[in-house]
Parts: C-alpha cells; sequence; structure tokens
C-alpha cells in the first residue's frame, strides 16, 4: 500500500473514531436528559416549567401546533390493519 | 448512476473489483470509493447507452436487471412485484442488484442475485433494465399518497389497484440452514415456546424518525416486568449505549445488536410481537404477518402498512405531521418533535396487550392499571338522579347510570346509540375522566358546558400527580361550586366533583 494511502487509511479510521465518540456523547446527554424528565414527572413537577424549558419560544406561537394555552394540539391516532 | 472502469484490483465491503471491467454504482459511494481506492478507479461513464428501460414490455424469453444501492426496509417492496412479473411472463430471467440485498435472498422469484456495485457486463447482458432508486423518498405528491407496494407496482408499468391485499404483501424466505440456526440460537438463550417473546428496534437510520428515547425506556420497563416474557433489543454494534440503558437490569431483556442484517430477519419468525418505529422490522413483521406495532410520526403509517395484516399504527393528527421529512437531520420543530410528543407510552403498551390478548387470549399484568375501576363511592350519589348522565373518555370504566362517550381504540366501545342521545345539550351530571391530552382538553372544556344548572361535572384521573390536581381544582372552581375533592397520593388519583349553580 503506498504511503499516501495507509494515511489516508488512518486518517478514515480515526474520523470514524471520533464520529462514533460524538454519537456516543450525544446518547449520553440524551439519556441523562430522558433521565430527569423522567425524575421530574415521577416527583410531579414536570409539565409546565418543563415544557417552556425544552420547547423555544418560537414554536410557541406556532399557530396550530402549539395552542393558546401553551399545550400542543393533537392527539395520537390508532389504526388497525387487518385485525 | 456510473459505470466505473477498475485499473487495479481490489475488495471492498466484501465485492471484488476485477482488473478491465466496469462496475455500476451510485454517484455518491464511487466519491466515497475514490478516497481509499483512488489509483486504482479509472474513468466513469455514464450508463445511459447500457441501460435499456423496462416499461413494461413482454419479459418472456428475456431477460431483466433491476437495481438499488439499498434501504434494507425498502428492498422488501419490489417482492410483490417481481412475483406478478414471473407469474406472468414465467420463462423471463429476473436478476436482482443491491448492497442491501438480505430481504431478497431466497426469493423463489429472482433468479439471480448479486451486490452492488455490479459489473456493467450484467446490464450489457440484459434486454432490460431497471433501476428503482427514489421512487419513495422522492417528494412526488403520489408518493405521500399511494402505498410503498402500488409505487413499485406503477414504476414497473404495473395496474395494481384490483390486485387484492395479499398479492401486495411482501413475502421472505428462509432455508433448512437458516431455520436449524436459529432454532439452536434460541435453545442456547433458553427461549422456549411458551415464552412471550417481544422484538424491538431500537432506532431508525435517521433521528427524525425516532421514538423518543425516555418514552421507549417506559415501554420497554412496562413489558420487561411482565412474567414469562422476553424482549430482543434490536440494532446494530453503535445502538450497544442506548441498548444497555434499555435493557437496564432486566435479566430477561436481551441486546441484540450483534447479528447481521439477515440473521436478525431469521429471527424474527419467532417473535410473538414486534414493536418498531418507521425501519426495516416493520416491513419484515408485515412480510412475516407477525403481530406489529407501527409507530410513525413523519410518514402515515397507512402508505407503508396498509396491507399487513395483523398491524397496529401509531400517528399524530398535529398540522406539522405528516412531513414527509426523510432526510438525516431532527425535526425544526424541537426534541422530541411535536408528532412524537403526542404519542404517548400508553398508547404502545395499549395495543401491544391489545395484540397480545388477540392472539393468546391473556393481557399483560401492566393493563390492571388501565382496565382498574375508579373509586367513584364518594360522588356516586350524584350520579344517581333519574335522568342518565354523560360521561366522556371512560377508558374500561361503565355505569348504569351513564352513556359514554369513549374515543379510546382498544375499548371500541360502542356508541352508535348515541347520535340521538348526543344531540342534548344539557345533562344532569357530567362525568369526565382520566384523559387529559391536549385534544381532549378541548372536548374537557366542552364537556364543562354540557352541564345543566343544578348539576354535577365530575373529573377523575388516575396516575396523577399534585400539580395537575391543583390546576384541575382551580379550573372546575372557575365555573362551579366544589363540592367534593380529594387527591388520594397512595395510588395518585383524584376526583373532584362541582355543582353548576341556577
Amino acid at each position: 500500500m503506498p504511503e499516501n494511502m495507509e494515511t489516508l487509511t488512518m486518517r478514515t479510521a480515526q474520523q470514524g473514531q471520533i464520529l462514533d465518540q460524538y454519537r456516543n456523547s450525544i446518547y449520553t446527554s440524551e439519556l441523562r436528559f430522558g433521565l430527569l424528565l423522567k425524575i421530574l414527572e415521577e416527583k410531579g413537577i414536570m409539565v409546565k416549567d418543563e415544557f417552556n424549558k425544552r420547547w423555544p419560544l418560537y414554536l410557541k406561537n406556532d399557530i396550530g401546533i402549539i395552542g393558546p394555552d401553551g399545550i400542543m394540539e393533537g392527539v395520537c391516532l390508532t389504526t388497525f390493519y387487518g385485525c | 448512476m456510473r459505470a466505473v472502469e477498475i485499473i487495479k484490483p481490489f475488495s471492498n465491503n466484501g465485492v471484488s473489483f476485477e482488473q478491465g471491467h466496469r462496475y455500476v454504482m451510485a454517484e455518491n459511494d464511487e466519491a466515497n470509493m475514490r478516497t481509499l481506492y483512488g489509483e486504482n478507479m479509472g474513468m466513469s461513464y455514464p450508463i445511459d447507452n447500457i441501460y435499456r428501460e423496462y416499461k413494461g414490455q413482454d419479459l418472456n424469453g428475456k431477460k431483466l436487471l433491476v437495481f438499488r444501492t439499498g434501504g434494507i426496509g425498502d428492498l422488501h417492496w419490489p417482492i410483490p412485484v417481481f412475483k406478478y412479473l414471473k407469474n406472468k411472463y414465467p420463462n423471463c430471467f429476473i436478476r436482482a442488484a443491491s448492497a442491501c440485498k438480505q430481504p431478497l435472498e431466497n426469493c423463489p422469484w429472482i433468479d439471480e442475485l448479486y451486490d452492488m456495485p455490479f459489473d456493467a457486463k450484467l446490464l450489457e447482458e440484459s434486454d432490460y433494465a431497471r433501476m428503482f432508486q427514489g421512487i419513495i423518498e422522492g417528494e412526488s405528491e403520489a408518493s405521500k399518497k399511494t402505498h410503498a407496494v402500488d409505487m413499485f407496482f406503477s414504476y414497473f408499468g404495473i395496474d395494481s389497484i384490483q390486485f387484492p391485499d395479499e398479492e401486495k404483501r411482501p413475502k421472505l424466505f428462509f432455508t433448512k440452514t437458516e431455520m436449524e440456526w436459529r432454532d439452536k440460537e434460541l435453545k442456547r438463550m433458553n427461549i422456549t415456546d411458551d415464552i412471550y417473546f417481544i422484538g424491538i428496534q431500537m432506532e431508525t437510520s435517521a433521528p427524525i424518525r425516532n421514538f423518543p428515547k425516555e418514552k421507549f425506556k417506559a415501554v420497554i420497563d412496562a413489558l420487561a416486568k411482565e412474567e414469562n416474557t422476553k424482549i430482543a433489543l434490536i440494532g446494530l454494534p453503535i445502538h450497544d449505549v442506548i441498548a444497555s440503558f434499555y435493557k437496564g437490569h432486566y435479566p430477561n431483556v436481551l441486546i441484540w445488536t450483534k447479528y447481521t442484517v439477515r440473521q436478525t430477519m431469521v429471527m424474527a419468525t419467532r417473535y410473538n410481537l414486534v414493536i418498531s418505529p418507521d425501519s426495516f422490522m416493520v416491513q419484515t413483521a408485515g412480510a412475516l404477518e407477525k403481530p406489529l406495532i407501527g409507530i410513525y410520526g413523519p410518514f402515515p403509517s397507512e402508505v407503508r402498512m396498509k396491507y399487513f395484516k395483523n398491524a397496529i399504527g401509531l400517528d399524530t393528527d398535529v398540522v406539522c405531521s405528516p412531513c414527509y421529512h426523510h432526510d438525516y437531520r431532527p425535526c425544526i420543530k424541537g426534541n422530541p418533535s411535536p408528532c412524537w410528543s403526542l404519542i404517548k407510552v400508553e398508547d404502545v403498551l395499549q395495543a401491544a396487550d391489545y395484540l397480545k390478548f388477540k392472539f393468546t387470549g391473556q393481557h399483560f399484568n401492566y393493563m390492571a392499571n388501565f382496565l382498574r375501576m375508579p373509586d367513584l363511592a364518594e360522588v356516586e350519589k350524584y350520579m344517581m338522579s333519574a335522568d342518565k348522565g354523560i360521561c366522556f373518555f371512560s377508558g374500561y370504566y361503565r355505569h348504569p347510570n351513564v352513556t359514554t362517550v369513549d374515543t379510546n381504540p382498544f375499548v371500541k366501545a360502542d356508541i352508535t346509540n348515541l347520535s340521538t342521545d348526543f344531540k342534548r345539550s344539557y345533562y344532569p351530571f357530567v362525568l369526565f375522566m382520566n384523559d387529559f391530552t391536549p385534544k381532549n382538553k378541548s372536548v374537557y372544556d366542552g364537556a364543562k358546558g354540557m352541564v345543566r344548572p343544578g348539576g354535577y361535572f365530575i373529573v377523575y384521573r388516575c396516575e396523577s400527580n399534585e400539580q395537575l390536581y391543583s390546576e384541575i381544582q382551580k379550573d372546575v372552581g372557575n365555573s362551579f361550586v366544589i363540592i367534593y375533592s380529594k387527591f388520594n397520593p397512595t395510588d395518585r388519583t383524584f376526583v373532584i366533583a362541582g355543582k353548576k349553580t341556577y
């Protein structure tokens, strides 16, 4: 294998490792956030404060998604296929 | 797609590239390979002069080459098309090539199966060819309304509108060796026939299609506590971190991230239930006719699951959904996206129980929470008036003096007799129970207005907390005189009754 190929392969592998680390750190932070949410919800102090923290301001003014009371509109739809 | 000339032989991802041959590959694959094997690769050419497109011509005695780079799930969709072509033209010779060919392995309607990139010689030898890239990922209006299988049929010039559902359902074929391997693996992991085995695909390839992690964790928590139940967490090695989070300390939750795609598909033949976001396990379970819950956000479940058997699709009706985003960026509306915020853990759990009950006649233990009768003894006297009252979203609760309006799809309450009753504006009492989802908030407000002067408005909620209790208490207090109000911290339920003044 020529020298520049070797460097290139190594660089690609390093980039792959960095990407994996990055992906793992995103997972970890999301997991921590998820756990925090769960604890908050169990303690009964979630709903509004957490919502305000989590949803950006522009979204709150998104007509049709967030109602005037600050709560998301819409509902889960369940469809039965062949059962 | 382009045909690339090879100057020096090499192999990449298990595909050997021979010197002097030309290989057909996608533009982005070519660019990626050139970073590593630039010296081995020569000129590349467009394939237009060797690509004779198939547009529904007679195939008897002809060779057809069908190719597509990837999408394991998407490779399930052309299977019914191959069946149709092979039945219509028994003498035709069908070749398929793909980088994700696992769903097509052992398919009796395909004569030869190749990896991608493939030798351009195949294209030259074939009488016709069809590249089916970008059919369902496209932004066309048709792809938003039409089922993926119908899209593939129409792409091959076939009108599939009259075909029965069975003809449009993909099918998977496994060898005897594969099934023996499966049995050995199941025996090794002590998964006997009496175990209710659930397969859960953790993530899709695109963040926008992923069900929120905290919700998935709650679903897995509830299912893992069930007796005689085992759960397989399906994913790739990069999902190990998330898988260990989901697994926690449950011994009956298995992390299956080391299997190949084909092995994962073989194992799917054992599942009693599959839960998956919009990814390949939906198609695999649908092809195997396994009980299936598909959790859909950016895409409507109908265009993927319509022809499946024993399947439940969970969607949302928020205005921005379906947005048909099919890329790798997260939702611009926030995290979790509005659609994922509206699908609750309870929706998934109730769907799972519905399918389990349908096939085994047994409920999950967690359903005791859903089936639990509310303790309304303290306020029942208000419901004993001569005239019938009305109850909204009662779940599984029934009372002789209450007419129930129930939108819980799993209860399937009979509301056909309500057509006349429901038109009345005022009731001696109105019972509002348990459901405080955002849409039902407007129903809750409407229900408050249906109480006649001197009548009662009763609110019951389980799985509650003090904050919600105080909020609802304040809200009821604005329109009614509160005559009974109690929060039970032990079982986290509350009952509030208000009387409307004359």
